[in-house]
């Protein structure tokens, strides 16, 4: 479960052009649950999810993740939750456009222990479970949208976390494609992952079993 | 490590193009160094010798007449007890081209002691030896240390056979004192050389003259140098030296060593801002395009950020990337280095390499190595992962 209670985000904290983009924000995810983030540009969507996934900071209130302030956690141990608890999806992919498929979803096994077979087993476990092991020694930089997106999901499973944030993963790619990740969410979904999914696409949102509206850094109740 | 690799081996240009300005800056800087070392070495050497009482002599070149005005001349000045010795030596090489024999006086070899290897420099030796204790500039071929072989010299017009052992390899580059000259404006850079077996095909054999089994004088036009007896008065001084400029050109040794070191200090003063200044682009440029290298891999680095790495690992993963291409630097920049020993004797040209150079080229690659891993560390550090993935993905 993740609970964040009266979380506060300002971008620029303490300069000049400081704005804040979450204000007070108080919310509770339960496991298993596949909620939708929705709300206007700018309205402090995908700063809450990168908050949930422990790439950015804040300055007030409190996470907590499985009942870990995230906030208290040290170096080690927030890179832990990175790699094994949390997972996260970018629109852009975020993946490296040089690195061959297998190697981009073979990542995260590096930065902690795991054993030659052990990566070579989670990998494979990954790509199949996204359906793309066909593509596994393709450079990602020679893939279509839908596929580069389904790397991405596959990087972001390969350590099998509990909670996915999907930040529009939706947003560069065309209605079909879009339907078939959305589709592969919901698969994702039902074999127990809890996904936290932020889209400005309503009738994605409302594939959710619920939706967050976010607005001007608020949550509207 | 693993990771450094991948980033090395995929950002192929990037890598190539750093170890080749790698490579070229520790060049310059090497040759810098050799280069100030070398004019440096020869003053360092010859200070023990200016300290004594003495004149350096090089006589003109003569005709038969003038050989034996020169012998007797020399007789003169061997009956003067004030004048303690007249140090020359005796170059034998042999017609085939493969021993070089130098025979050093008493007070010659005393005056210079190089750095050895193994063993000891020329001495006197036990007086019951069976051979003649010889030393070596390097070690090469048949001639290693404590070998013993027999070789004919030519003395005082007989072939006279000899029974010789290696007692002692001088440290390389093996600089010698050897002072057949030309000019009257001699400086220690003058009277030092350098021998390569290489070339030669043996090393540079050096004996105690006074040890040969039949008396050999040194060359009648051979430049030498006339230690004087410490209690001479500047009266006698005069008059040795009266008697010697009557047959050529002389030079106190304090001289020599005072021309050497303003030759040296000019030398320092006209090339090293060059040096400098050569060196300065380049490293400005490989330390620019170190730092250039990790700022294009930022966009990548908070990727790892994201999927689970720490800052520190980030940095660490950088220094790798540097650590793989100063390795390739180094086993290339030895291979440079390897093929020019090869074929250029560096030190002919002024150039000494030796562990100065090796220290130098060690800061430079803890700098470098210093930089990669702090840079990236620093601007992580200050950056959030999501603000450098945005910046690099604008960029």
């Amino acid at each position: 479960m993740i609970s964040i209670n009266n979380v506060s985000k300002t971008y620029h904290y303490g300069k000049k052009n400081a704005f804040p983009a979450l204000i007070g924000f108080t919310e509770t995810i339960k496991d298993n649950e596949f909620v939708a983030v929705v709300g206007e540009s700018g309205a402090g969507k995908s700063t809450l999810l990168h908050l949930l996934a422990c790439i950015d900071s804040f300055e007030q209130g409190e996470i907590l993740i499985d009942g870990k302030d995230i906030k208290k956690l040290g170096d080690t141990s927030l890179a832990k939750m990175r790699n094994q608890v949390t997972a996260i999806v970018l629109q852009n992919f975020a993946l490296l456009e040089e690195y061959t498929v297998y190697e981009n979803v073979m990542l995260p096994l590096y930065f902690f222990h795991n054993s030659r077979s052990e990566k070579k087993r989670k990998v494979n476990a990954a790509l199949e479970r996204v359906g793309i092991a066909n593509l596994y020694e393709k450079p990602v930089n020679e893939l279509s949208g839908g596929q580069r997106q389904r790397v991405s999901i596959a990087r972001a499973l390969v350590n099998s976390p509990k909670y996915l944030f999907a930040d529009e993963p939706t947003g560069s790619l065309d209605s079909k494609t879009a339907a078939e990740i959305m589709a592969l969410f919901q698969q994702l979904n039902q074999q127990g992952l809890t996904i936290m999914l932020v889209t400005h696409n309503m009738e994605l949102a409302q594939k959710c079993d619920r939706i967050i509206q976010i607005r001007d850094g608020e949550k509207l109740e | 490590m693993l990771l450094s690799y991948r980033i090395f081996s995929k950002k192929k240009m990037s890598s190539v193009l750093l170890v080749i300005q790698f490579i070229v800056s520790l060049l310059l800087l090497n040759l810098m160094v050799g280069n100030v070392n070398f004019v440096t070495f020869t003053n360092q050497a010859f200070s023990k010798i200016a300290e004594m009482p003495g004149y350096f002599y090089m006589p003109v070149n003569m005709d038969s007449r003038g050989y034996d005005d020169y012998q007797k001349m020399k007789e003169r000045l061997k009956g003067d007890s004030r004048i303690l010795t007249i140090a020359q030596y005796w170059f034998q090489s042999e017609f085939d081209g493969e021993t070089f024999f130098y025979g050093y006086d008493d007070d010659l070899y005393r005056a210079y002691t190089p750095e050895m290897e193994k063993g000891e420099w020329i001495h006197e030796g036990t007086g019951e030896d069976t051979y003649l204790p010889l030393v070596i500039s390097e070690e090469f071929g048949p001639y290693q240390y404590g070998t013993e072989f027999e070789s004919i010299l030519l003395l005082s017009g007989d072939e006279i056979p000899v029974k010789v052992k290696i007692t002692g390899v001088m440290k390389r580059p093996g600089m010698y004192l050897d002072f057949n000259v030309t000019g009257s404006d001699i400086a220690t850079n003058h009277l030092f050389r350098n021998h390569k077996a290489e070339y030669s095909g043996a090393p540079m054999f050096f004996i105690n003259k006074v040890q040969l089994p039949v008396h050999q004088e040194g060359f009648a036009n051979l430049s030498s140098i006339i230690f004087f007896d410490e209690d001479l008065n500047e009266d006698d001084v005069n008059f040795n030296l009266e008697t010697l400029s009557e047959r050529g050109d002389i030079s106190s040794l304090s001289d020599i060593q005072m021309r050497g070191e303003e030759y040296a200090q000019g030398y320092v003063i006209l090339y090293l801002p060059l040096f400098l200044c050569g060196f300065s682009i380049s490293f400005i440029g490989m330390v620019g395009l170190s730092i250039l290298n990790v700022q294009k891999n930022l966009r990548n680095f908070s990727i790892y950020y994201f999927l689970g790495c720490k800052w520190k690992k980030v940095a660490e993963i950088c220094l790798g990337v540097t650590v793989i291409q100063l390795v390739i630097t180094t086993v290339l920049l030895g291979i440079v280095f390897f093929y020019v020993q090869l074929n250029i004797d560096l030190a002919l040209y002024g150039v000494i390499l030796n562990q100065l150079n090796i220290g130098f080229t060690l800061f430079v690659y803890l700098f470098v190595g210093l930089i990669t891993y702090f840079v990236p560390k620093i601007t992580l550090a200050r950056n959030s992962a999501m603000d450098m993935f945005r910046i690099n993905l604008q960029a």
